[in-house]
């Protein structure tokens, strides 16, 4: 088990995958906070606010391709303009059940996106993600 | 994207078969991964109410899966018909 006070952000509109992945961070305790978005929209107008504050910024973010309102595609383009005043590092993680292989090369395109992952992330997956974040 | 997207598929015409493929591949993938998801949840989980609440998940894939397979085969059917 692995102490932690690190911040996950989820950006996924699939009730079940925010079910299973809460429950592992809980279980694993990897994650003291989760923050849940249904849509990009949600996520970016969130780090607008809070784009000067450390302690509400997430350390990780999760995030599926296809959502309504705002994908993900729409999101990684809106927060490549917002890093540069966002006050805090984050890894990016797209999150997907598509194997499409130009979903995967266009995820890994992006210089902000450290990996694409297939869902479901396995437990192993999720602890690897933790590891490499500094305390 | 799981909510909705069945029914969208079932609605499309004979005319849009590769949305409808499109469609139950994207809706099939992600119900698989869920399905993988909490069977490896349920592997560990020690607490009988989270356990409960992933077998009620379990359950709406299953209907999700059922709908999926309703599609498919109106699909092919509908083609079958050109």
């Amino acid at each position: 088990m692995q102490a932690s006070s690190k911040i996950t952000c989820i950006i996924d509109d699939d009730e079940i995958y925010l079910f299973t992945v809460k429950r592992v961070l809980e279980m694993h305790k990897l994650s003291d906070t989760v923050l849940e978005f249904r849509n990009g929209q949600d996520a970016i107008d969130f780090f607008s606010k809070h784009q000067h504050n450390q302690k509400a910024l997430p350390d990780v973010i999760l995030l599926d391709i296809n959502m309504p309102v705002m994908n993900g595609w729409e999101f990684i383009e809106e927060f490549r303009k917002l890093q540069p005043v966002i006050a805090k590092p984050m890894n990016l993680y797209v999150v997907s059940s598509s194997v499409n292989s130009s979903d995967i090369d266009k995820a890994k395109s992006y210089p902000n996106v450290d990996d694409y992952l297939v869902k479901p992330i396995s437990h192993a997956q999720l602890k690897e993600i933790f590891h490499i974040i500094p305390a | 994207m799981r909510t909705d997207s069945i029914a969208v598929a079932t609605e499309q015409s004979t005319s849009n078969l590769t949305d409808i493929k499109y469609i139950l591949s994207n809706h099939l993938n992600t119900e698989v991964a869920n399905l993988k998801a909490l069977v490896q949840l349920l592997e560990t989980e020690e607490d009988g109410a989270k356990r409960q609440e992933a077998m009620i998940f379990m359950a709406s894939i299953t209907t999700s899966l059922e709908n999926a397979v309703i599609s498919l085969n109106k699909a092919a059917y509908d083609s079958s018909e050109l």
